[in-house]
């Protein structure tokens, strides 16, 4: 009781996501089974990725809108350049990442303007640049080998793509606890001025913030490519709202400081199990929106007035 | 005298136009205790800033240990530190990390073990020995939070520690506490300290030696025992203070009571109490931070939802929240200026006028002839210039922004007007106009003022009454002559002269 | 002189006062632009350029309008105008049998109801602001989607005057029905007492809270009117097609948010004025006009408005600190 008293939405996550496991598991014995694990750790490596490069931003008191177009350029980056050398697809696709979250990150604090800002322009360059690369049609990967590679499981339940996710996950939350980045991050984010005066290194903070965004992101859609083959201008559709969704589930909080990849990666795994259990009993379209709307709207009220005066009567 | 600690050299630095320093020389003698003092506007944050590397001057030189210094970039934390006069505290970040923030001697993984017993220790000396290392910042009061940024300062074990107005949020118990930390430093590990504060008598009780600042320039340095208080205000402002003794008003019987509380209580935070007071008359409630004075204060204005009746003029008026304060004619004025005090970002007339937007407009429409007129009379009753009044409110020194949070809710015409901490980082020449102004307002419109104020000299200067609260608990409620600072003290460090008390201290 | 003598928008100086140089920037910049197009660029001055480029800014712009009292109250941007005008065009084409203002009407009480649901859960309830519009966003496509069973409805009988009638050739009653909420916005935001409270509220909320201002309603009023701007949208954009489907304001949300932003509206709240979002639709419809009569390609278009965004922002911030 007393956890939940301090932080609703906590428990609020879990309970959703148990909640749902059960429900789908009764409602579709397929739930459970290692190919349908094998697909949601598929489905969380996407989303996690653009959400944990999002939580960051969030994190150091910035925003990251151009995540969910760099999954599109970035994909499209890899099979154009990697098509001979798949590793040096990938490097340019990382390359691209961290060089366009280089400038967020620069222009944002050289102008003083809102990260909002500058990223959203960032944002729709991006995704005019993808429908550039595209140049009309969805692009090919001809090297079978490494397609394949990235589909076989380990286990029956992970896939290398997983893997790298979830790798990079414990990577960021062990250097949020335990570097000196880290604390300078989650002060810049949590009271930016006071960080300054008291000697964080603040611009050194949000650059790594808007780099390792830039990063994720282009390895989130490098992957994807590789995994399924091809690339193509529509596949960061959608991937910015749900990250941001993901984000703030997870226990993120838009005013900076606080939340971490950990209640990050419980949001996004909340998403990914929602859609891919709706999925697997045949929901309809409308029923999907719904309660992908419903999910979110339980979050927001648990941040709200209501948990408050929960709050108070619990405690 | 030996070789200075530090020395700086003809700094000068503009901000646009306006030059906030204009050749600024300063010696500090090694394991001196050094007061700053000027007005508001005078340079002594800008100086500070530099001497900390926060800003680059335009021209001159420092040298810090008998080293040159690189101008504009950060001086090393273990030869000079500062505390900031804005609290540089990050609510999301535990004690430990707060402390240690900034802190050179932190690797890029940042082990935290070997740091905890150094920074323990520091606590305790600063009077957090209840204060966990691992608490997240943000759920400690004010008084701690400063307290905080104390023991960093004195953590990175720095040569010179410079303090910026450290004592603005503490009470006088907590001062005492700083101060005597302070005075260890300097005598055990020969810490060059300097003070920058508003508080003339802590000037006196800590400094050896003081510099004054006005306008950009340096006026004079000079040993604290041989100056008077006298004369180091007429060096800070250029010429003699010409308020004189503010002759308080004295109550006169059979007048009925403006305000009256009877069994007033917020459970936890105050006890049940009765006070009247009569129009006309300013009273100050004072009490160290959690006393209960300052949330009385703010219960009045319907901020908490306190128990017991409330009456204006005779008439019930327990008030559930501000807006039905301001609608019973009940004005507050927030202690904290930039965020709930004033619109910044927004003109000086429109503040002016923002709470008083019913009466200035017709069926929902703004009149501007009303707008202007209201806007240049309160400009003219608070000492604004009325030429000012499109500017923004950012673009005014913090006394100014005072006088227009105060204006703004003076507009409203109240019965009784709340201020908490009414000239908190006000310099003295505005101060004396604040002053001055609510006094007017009280003898004039008959208008009965209530203000919490940490700041004795305040307490003392501008109320008819003083009501002293201890742990939650009135202690005395006497008329101005009646009292003087060391029974204020007495009161809100001790409490009532009661066995009882006495046996529990 | 009006009531603008407390704001610095008063004289020629303050045009270019450092919170208003962006604005003023953006609008000599569209005027020049569309000169200097009228004259290098041949059938660009023709009535049915022009009308096109109105109807382009017409639709973005009403429902940048609306987004703009939320953006100037202090609560960044809302991100379900998209589907609320995808909602609003599928009830304008069910309704269109009634006639073209009632089919209006009732898209427009639409986007009120959704409008005034969300600002009861951000203003009263105090959500995040943002999320709760992307999740009101997700439950507004997901009711549309299950009304029109997913699929496109299509009006009867022929085009409307409002979907492409004119009142002048080159100017579309769109664009008139676009001035003409410019106008009463602008008038409301600088002139009336709710706008002074909505616009104090986006300076600082805390403050406006204390100083007794009506904060909640203020919150409210504002994503009533984003609600009601994004049904406009949705039902122009129904009456242009004559159809009403999901996709209609599919780039609705972003583009109103950089139409704004172009104009000058600050993304913090408290600055900007609804002029400036008209300055900025019209700048980016005009930018997008000349690349298309230029056979330029959509992701090209894409890309210009990308970049005028920034180069806007980031001129706009340089400049305003120079004049520091």
């Amino acid at each position: 009781m007393k956890t939940l008293a301090e932080n609703p939405l906590l428990a609020l996550r879990w309970l959703l996501l148990l909640g749902m496991a059960v429900i789908f598991t009764a409602a579709n014995s397929y739930f459970p089974a290692a190919g349908n694990i094998f697909a949601l750790g598929e489905s969380f490596a996407l989303l996690g990725l653009v959400a944990l490069g999002l939580a960051l931003t969030i994190l150091a008191g910035e925003f990251d809108l151009s995540g969910g177009a760099m999954v599109a350029v970035s994909g499209l980056i890899m099979l154009k350049c990697g098509a001979d050398n798949a590793v040096l697809g990938l490097l340019a696709a990382l390359a691209f990442g961290g060089l366009v979250g280089l400038f967020n990150g620069i222009v944002t604090l050289k102008l003083g303007v809102s990260s909002l800002v500058t990223t959203l322009g960032v944002m729709i360059l991006l995704s005019g640049f993808a429908v550039w690369l595209e140049g009309g049609q969805a692009i090919n990967f001809e090297n079978y080998d490494l397609t394949d590679a990235f589909n076989m499981d380990w286990f029956g339940v992970l896939s290398p793509r997983s893997v790298i996710t979830i790798v990079l996950f414990v990577v960021t939350g062990l250097m949020l606890a335990f570097t000196r980045m880290g604390r300078d991050i989650i002060a810049a984010g949590s009271h930016r001025k006071a960080a300054g005066m008291a000697g964080a290194d603040v611009r050194g903070a949000v650059v790594t913030t808007f780099v390792l965004s830039g990063l994720f992101a282009a390895l989130a859609g490098a992957l994807l490519a590789i995994t399924l083959g091809r690339a193509s201008s529509t596949f960061g559709a959608n991937l910015l709202l749900q990250g941001a969704s993901a984000a703030i589930l997870g226990g993120v909080a838009l005013s900076g400081g606080v939340g971490r990849p950990f209640g990050v990666a419980i949001g996004v795994l909340v998403l990914a199990v929602l859609n891919n259990g709706l999925g697997l009993i045949g929901a309809s379209s409308p029923a999907i929106l719904l309660l992908n709307g419903g999910v979110l709207l339980i979050a927001v009220l648990a941040g709200g007035a209501p948990a408050t005066w929960l709050r108070a009567r619990l405690a | 005298m030996s070789a200075p600690i530090l020395s700086a050299r003809g700094l000068k630095k503009s901000y646009g136009g306006v030059r906030a320093l204009r050749g600024m020389d300063i010696d500090l003698a090694e394991g001196e205790i050094h007061g700053l003092c000027g007005e508001n506007g005078a340079g002594k944050s800008t100086l500070v800033k530099i001497l900390g590397g926060l800003v680059e001057p335009d021209e001159g030189e420092l040298g810090i240990g008998g080293m040159q210094v690189e101008l504009g970039t950060p001086v090393d934390p273990a030869l000079l530190s500062i505390v900031h006069q804005e609290l540089s505290i990050i609510p999301h970040l535990s004690v430990l990390d707060n402390v240690m923030l900034g802190a050179r001697d932190v690797g890029r993984i940042y082990r935290r073990g070997p740091f905890r017993a150094h920074v323990r220790q520091v606590l305790d000396s600063v009077g957090l020995e209840h204060v966990s290392l691992d608490v997240q910042a943000e759920t400690l009061p004010l008084a701690e939070r400063q307290l905080i940024e104390i023991a960093r300062g004195i953590a990175r074990g720095a040569r010179v520690l410079l303090l910026d107005e450290p004592t603005a949020t503490l009470s006088d118990g907590e001062i005492e506490k700083v101060f005597a930390v302070m005075r260890r430093l300097k005598a055990e590990q020969g810490t060059t300290i300097v003070i920058i504060s508003h508080r003339l008598n802590e000037i006196f009780a800590l400094t050896d030696r003081v510099t004054v600042l006005r306008s950009g320039q340096h006026v004079m340095t000079a040993n604290t025992a041989e100056l008077t208080n006298a004369r180091l205000v007429e060096a800070m402002i250029g010429h003699e203070l010409q308020t004189g003794e503010i002759a308080p008003s004295q109550a006169r019987e059979g007048v009925a009571p403006r305000l009256s509380l009877t069994g007033w209580s917020l459970p936890g935070r105050f006890a049940s109490l009765e006070l009247d007071v009569q129009p006309g008359q300013i009273v100050s409630l004072v009490g160290q931070l959690g006393s209960g004075a300052d949330t009385l204060l703010e219960s009045l204005a319907g901020l908490h939802p306190a128990r017991g009746a409330l009456s204006l003029d005779g008439k019930a008026a327990t008030p559930r929240g501000i807006a039905e304060a301001y609608a019973a004619g009940i004005a507050y004025v927030s202690e904290d200026r930039a965020k709930r005090g004033v619109f910044l970002e927004a003109a000086i007339g429109t503040n002016l006028v923002s709470q008083i937007l019913d009466r200035v407009s017709r069926n929902g429409w703004m009149v501007s002839s009303d707008v202007r007129e209201r806007a240049t009379q309160l400009a003219q009753n608070f000492a604004i210039d009325p030429a000012r009044l499109p500017h923004d409110v950012s673009t005014l020194s913090g006394g100014n922004q005072q006088k227009v949070s105060l204006g703004k809710a003076a507009a409203l015409g109240p019965r009784l007007l709340l201020l908490n901490e009414p000239t908190r980082g006000v310099d003295i020449g505005a101060r004396a106009e604040i002053y001055a102004q609510l006094r007017r307002l009280a003898e004039a419109d008959g208008l009965t003022i209530l203000f919490y104020s940490t700041d004795l000299e305040e307490v003392l200067d501008a109320s008819d009454r003083i009501v002293t609260f201890y742990r939650g608990a009135m202690v005395r409620d006497a008329l101005r002559p009646q009292m003087d600072a060391d029974a204020i003290l007495h009161d809100i460090l001790h409490g009532p002269d009661t066995p009882n008390t006495e046996a529990a201290a | 002189m009006s009531a603008a003598t407390l704001s610095r928008t008063s004289g020629f100086g303050g045009l270019f006062a450092p919170a208003r140089v962006q604005a003023t920037v953006i609008q000599i910049a569209t005027v020049v632009m569309f000169l200097a197009a009228c004259a290098f660029i041949e059938n660009f001055a023709s009535a049915s350029n022009i009308s096109s480029i109105l109807y382009a800014a017409s639709t973005v712009g009403i429902a940048a309008v609306g987004l703009a009292s939320v953006t100037i109250s202090g609560n960044l941007f809302a991100l379900s105008l998209g589907s609320t005008a995808a909602f609003a065009s599928i009830v304008y084409i069910a309704a269109s049998g009634w006639g073209v203002l009632p089919a209006l009407a009732a898209s427009v009480a639409l986007g009120l109801v959704f409008g005034l649901l969300q600002g009861l859960v951000v203003g009263w309830l105090r959500c995040n602001a943002i999320i709760s519009t992307i999740a009101a966003g997700s439950l507004i496509a997901g009711l549309a989607t299950w009304v029109s069973d997913g699929r496109t409805v299509l009006a009867e009988g022929g085009p409307s005057w409002l979907g492409s009638g004119t009142l002048i050739p080159g100017v579309p009653w769109q664009a008139v029905l676009f001035l003409l909420i410019v106008i009463v916005g602008e008038v409301l935001m600088q002139r009336t007492r709710a706008g002074w409270e909505l616009r104090l509220r986006g300076t600082n909320p805390d403050a406006a809270e204390l100083a007794g201002l009506r904060v909640t309603r203020m919150v409210v009023l504002s994503y009533v009117l984003a609600g009601a701007g994004a049904a406009i949208a949705g039902a122009l954009i129904a009456a242009q097609s004559g159809t009403g489907n999901l996709r209609v304001g599919a780039d609705l949300d972003f583009s109103a948010i950089a139409a704004m932003l172009v104009g000058g509206v600050a993304i913090g709240g408290g600055r900007g004025r609804i002029i400036d979002v008209a300055s900025g639709t019209l700048f980016l419809a005009v930018l997008t006009n000349i690349l298309l009569v230029n056979n330029f390609a959509y992701e090209v278009q894409l890309m210009v408005k990308g970049l005028a965004v920034l180069v806007a922002v980031t001129a706009g911030a340089l400049l305003a600190r120079k004049k520091r």
